[in-house]
């Protein structure tokens, strides 16, 4: 396929009719593939790709500027500001194509015109010049056969918006569809589904018993009901599956509101309220105990030195008072004694006698004799020295126990009452609560109707597929022991079954085959374009499921979402370019916005590497500061043509024309 | 005793009236042998002031001492000696009522006894 003509009647920014030649040409019998639009933002650039796209799917195409926009409503807002809206505008793509072994130039036009509430839509088709009804007619069909839409989105793409391919997995289905589509597998699979159909054509025509019939027919509604209840299931599903979403989405909400709040508090208002109360009933407790405490002997031990003074000072007057009786019995014993030896011995026995009781007397008295100061009772004394001993001890290790206990205490009460004054009032809370619980609720009933759902869905399919292997089980003993007695329609069986069998080897072989090969493309292309070369070693595609994988060099997956931004860009890049390079069909590309994430590694290696070899037809939209004037030097000799998107001020539209940025200055000046 | 009878000031009885709802003593003798105590651990001596006994406050000395009366009076003649003062009657009940008045004042300091805790507390100091 190659796009030959653009033509734009009054399109957005274009006012009036503005032709693009898209073909690129051929110089000294080398194709210049490259066809080149330089605009500044908001100069036109994406209304070329989105003219393209609309031009060739209508209602169905993905404009960028159309969002959720009714189409009728869409169609009106490209008429080109300054026109009457009664005028309309078209679009007009013109391109070849070759099909049944000839190529023909399609010409599709697409005009328009807003007359009061209404738009009116008008779709003509030529094929080689003339005007075809049926191709008018039928186009949306038609053009499924000659670039399905699917498959354009990977062809015809914003390159800022491609990134989708490398990351989510949803993508898996729309890239599967797209594979099989560009590699050809597609026809395979129609083509088992088609002799299906014939053989099932074939039995219905045969003599067959009634009770034979009536099975078929009843396994064929079986199988029909089933996949009626499969698809509706599935929608259902969907939309259960949107809703359990949407109230999760509000649980979190909720969630939020109510720790906002003070939620957690008011969870643990009663808790909190019940430690409050034990902790006050503690508090009391201990500090009756304490105050018990405070009233025995407890303050003493703040000053037991002074108590350990007085015993000593107690113990010497005790002894002091004692050696002063004993003194005095020997005095009275001694001077009985000298009056009885008077009588008998000398004056001077006499004399050294009595010095020596005097010495013994004196040598007997209490040497730190000690006035009295305390006079203490016993009892008193031994109190004394049991609160020494033990009992002030054990008061204070009891005290301090207490101390300790209450100090916990009131820092817990304290911890309590900052919780409970965070707590919100009843009122500010009971609605914020109450529409948490709604919600979980809710949730929860939507996640069990999901669940219930899916399990419906699963049985539905696999009923059906049971009932369908019974059908063919069915059929073909029919087609054996019915069938066969026509030789006409024996023919037929036999090629058809045949057929089948042929074509499922075939697409088992192929799928392998060409998923090898188109992993092999994307790897390649990958390593082509990325700048760590050792990043990743290749790229593997499920046959199955068609979920990309990176693989580094010792085997081990590598994550998608560990690539950088730019990364994922030149990776679906690689993609793409992988799928051109494996497909059956050589499609043109257009790459709009291609650069403008990427370093100058990544950029030199799309201009030098990737545009001259995408496609045998590239058209890229680039901004000044993409292509500038060094990767333009670079492209130059891949370079068809140039056109320059020009939003004129004056005339207020944009104009194409020929050259670039800085080549149309030049031409500019001259036409002035 | 050198002391029969214990009549307090009028400003000692309005800090001991604030004590008792902190700790919730309700005796004043247990808060007077509090205030003693206090006033025998610090080292330095009393400073010597007239302190009038202008309040109705009064109880004997058996009433303030309790069980530990004649410990009491031990006590504060103990602390007269050590401060170099001849422990007799007369100085010894003049060193009791400054001491005495000493501890209640000391007790009675802004946020120095919040509650019973930091009574009891300052026994568990005494240890360090």
């Amino acid at each position: 396929m190659i796009l030959e003509e653009l033509t734009l009647f009054n399109f957005c920014l274009y006012g009036g009719e503005q032709v693009i030649n898209l073909a690129p040409v051929r110089r000294h019998g080398k194709l210049r593939p490259v066809v080149l639009f330089g605009g500044i933002n908001g100069g036109g650039k994406t209304t070329i790709l989105d003219a393209v796209q609309l031009a060739l799917y209508g209602q169905r195409a993905r404009c960028s500027k159309r969002n959720s926009q009714p189409y009728e409503q869409f169609l009106r807002d490209c008429i080109h500001r300054n026109v009457d809206p009664a005028d309309g505008a078209s679009v007009g793509l013109s391109f070849r194509y070759a099909s049944d072994g000839k190529e023909h130039l399609y010409e599709v036009s697409r005009r328009w015109h807003g007359a009061g509430a209404t738009v009116r839509e008008k779709l003509e088709v030529y094929r080689d010049g003339e005007r075809d009804k049926w191709l008018s007619d039928n186009w949306n069909t038609v053009v499924e056969e000659i670039i399905p839409i699917g498959v354009s989105r990977l062809f015809f793409f914003d390159a800022e918006q491609i990134r989708f391919l490398a990351e989510d997995s949803s993508s898996n289905e729309a890239l599967g569809t797209a594979v099989k589509a560009l590699l050809g597998l597609d026809l395979a699979e129609r083509l088992i589904a088609d002799s299906k159909i014939l053989e099932s054509r074939l039995v219905k025509e045969s003599s067959l018993s009634d009770a034979d019939s009536t099975k078929i027919d009843e396994l064929e509604q079986l199988i029909g009901e089933r996949d009626e209840a499969t698809k509706q299931l599935k929608a259902q599903l969907a939309t259960a599956e949107n809703e359990r979403q949407r109230a999760q989405e509000e649980v979190r909400r909720a969630k939020k509101a109510f720790a906002k709040v003070g939620g957690e508090h008011w969870d643990k208002r009663e808790d909190q309220q019940k430690a409050a109360n034990d902790l006050k009933v503690r508090d009391a407790e201990l500090k009756t105990q304490l105050v018990q405490s405070a009233t025995g002997s407890l303050p003493i031990s703040l000053v037991r030195h002074l108590l350990e003074k007085a015993q000593r000072q107690d113990a010497s007057e005790s002894q002091s008072a004692r050696s002063r009786v004993v003194h005095e019995m020997l005095e009275d014993r001694d001077r009985q004694i000298m009056e009885s030896l008077s009588a008998e011995l000398s004056e001077a026995h006499l004399q050294t006698v009595d010095e020596i009781l005097a010495a013994d007397r004196q040598g007997r008295l209490f040497e730190g004799d000690t006035s009295p100061r305390h006079r203490l009772s016993d009892r008193a004394r031994a109190r004394l020295s049991n609160l020494l001993e033990t009992v002030l001890r054990e008061e204070k290790e009891s005290a301090a126990g207490l101390v300790e206990e209450l100090n916990q205490v009131i820092h817990d009460m304290e911890a309590v009452s900052r919780s409970i004054a965070a707590t919100p009032e009843e009122d500010a809370i009971k609605g914020v609560a109450e529409t948490l619980t709604e919600k979980a609720k809710e949730a929860g009933a939507l996640e069990d109707q999901v669940r219930k759902l899916q399990k419906e869905l699963d049985r539905a399919k696999s009923e059906m597929e049971s009932a369908q292997k019974s059908l063919d089980s069915m059929r073909s003993r029919l087609l054996k022991d019915e069938v066969f007695k026509v030789e006409e329609s024996a023919r037929m069986a036999e090629l058809a079954s045949k057929t089948q069998e042929i074509m499922k080897q075939f697409l088992a072989r192929a799928s392998a085959a060409k998923i090898d090969r188109l992993s092999s493309y994307v790897t390649e292309s990958f390593r082509f374009l990325l700048r760590k070369k050792t990043l990743v070693e290749s790229v593997q595609i499920d046959p199955e499921s068609f979920s990309i994988s990176l693989l580094a060099a010792d085997g081990t997956s590598i994550s998608k979402e560990r690539l950088s931004e730019g990364e994922k860009q030149i990776f679906a890049v690689s993609v793409l370019w992988g799928l051109a390079r494996a497909s059956a069909r050589p499609l043109p590309s257009i790459v709009d916005t291609p650069m403008a994430r990427l370093d100058a590694t990544h950029r030199n290696h799309l201009v030098e590497r990737y545009f001259p070899n995408a496609s045998h037809q590239v058209i890229i939209l680039s901004t000044d500061t993409e292509v500038d004037q060094e990767y333009y030097e670079t492209l130059s000799p891949h370079l068809s043509h140039a056109y320059h998107l020009d939003y004129n001020e004056k005339k207020q539209f944009t104009e194409a024309t020929e050259g670039y940025f800085w080549e149309a200055e030049a031409v500019g000046v001259g036409s002035n | 005793m050198f002391v029969k009878q214990i009549r307090l000031s009028s400003q000692a009885r309005d800090q001991l009236i604030r004590l008792k709802t902190r700790t919730g003593i309700q005796n004043w003798n247990v808060l007077c042998r509090w205030a003693l105590c206090v006033s025998l651990k610090e080292p330095t001596p009393p400073t010597p002031v007239e302190i009038p006994a202008d309040s109705n406050v009064e109880m004997t000395w058996e009433t303030f001492g309790g069980d530990n009366y004649e410990l009491y009076a031990a006590l504060v003649r103990e602390r007269c000696v050590q401060d170099g003062l001849d422990p007799d009657d007369e100085v010894a009940a003049a060193q009791f009522r400054l001491h005495l008045h000493r501890g209640i004042s000391y007790l009675a300091t802004p946020n120095k006894i919040k509650n019973i805790g930091d009574l009891v507390a300052l026994t568990c100091e005494a240890k360090s």
